[in-house]
């Protein structure tokens, strides 16, 4: 079971920030933390896995004077997700 | 959320639902906006109606003039929330253009007034917060906002045939349909 479904996405917490930036324009790593409840490290690891795949992109910069984390959603990313919906909704409908 | 093995298609799709669902919030979708706005204009509007029509003062439309001391609280709010809101979204900005262009057309209306006569536009205030709150219910698909603006826009167009005395008390009953009611019937802020 699963085997076609992307490995990258086959994790829950990358699947669930996907799924966060799928219906957001951009987020901040506090507001993925917040909502995954996951740890700042765990994320971090998560958040590189997806920047190297190319899902997302990830802008550092600064506000007040504190660093700043912004991740967006890419094109690819985007498709991948579609993918892997699709791909779950396969499974679903076989086992109907 | 750590779990990587050992999960089925039902648990992936709903923690996609629920991370979806999660990201609803939306400042439009505060309460404090439509309470602050609804009873203020709602107390203006029977304020005005007693001082113009029960007292007979002369100038009962000077209690209007709170009305940009209840903008800066609206600014100052708005822009706290958007600085702690961490996260940009679509319906977000579809919303500020929304309120935004209500509330520049609102100025418009106030300084065109003085040309055309406030027994025009207290119609068009009516329209215009319908418009905001029909657009704001669709988009967050809250019903009740649906109605209540809605309801506003017939009563303005209403409004329209009556004397001012009487758009007064439209007046009053478009803000408890399009602002008061809905607010009262969204969930608490979190």
């Amino acid at each position: 079971m699963f085997k076609n479904l992307d490995p990258l996405l086959h994790s829950q917490l990358r699947l669930a920030v996907v799924s966060l930036l799928m219906a957001v324009e951009e987020a901040e790593f506090i507001y993925l933390k917040e909502k995954t409840g996951s740890t700042s490290g765990n994320l971090s690891v998560q958040i590189s896995k997806l920047k190297e795949a190319g899902y997302i992109e990830v802008e550092k910069s600064f506000r007040d004077n504190f660093p700043l984390t912004t991740c967006k959603i890419t094109n690819k990313g985007r498709k991948a997700f579609e993918d892997y919906v699709n791909a779950l909704e396969g499974y679903i409908r076989q086992k109907e | 959320m750590e779990k990587t093995k050992n999960w089925d298609e039902a648990e992936s799709l709903q923690l996609i639902r629920s991370m979806i669902e999660s990201t609803k919030y939306q400042v439009y979708s505060d309460r404090f906006l439509y309470f602050l706005w609804g009873y203020v204009t709602l107390a203006c509007a029977a304020l005005h109606y007693i001082l113009a029509f029960v007292i007979g003062y002369e100038h009962p439309y000077i209690v209007w003039l709170i009305m940009p001391l209840i903008s800066v609280v609206h600014f100052i709010y708005i822009k706290k929330k958007v600085n702690s809101s961490k996260v940009a979204t679509f319906p977000g900005r579809v919303m500020q253009g929304i309120w935004g262009g209500m509330f520049m057309a609102i100025i418009g209306m106030v300084i065109g007034a003085f040309h055309v006569g406030w027994e025009f536009v207290y119609p068009v205030f009516m329209m215009l917060y319908g418009v905001a709150c029909f657009s704001t219910g669709s988009a967050l698909q809250n019903k009740y906002l649906s109605w209540g603006g809605f309801l506003s826009i017939l009563m303005g167009v209403v409004a329209f045939f009556l004397i001012f005395q009487y758009q007064l008390l439209l007046l009053m009953l478009a803000i408890i349909v399009s602002y008061i009611a809905p607010a009262h019937l969204m969930k608490p802020n979190k």
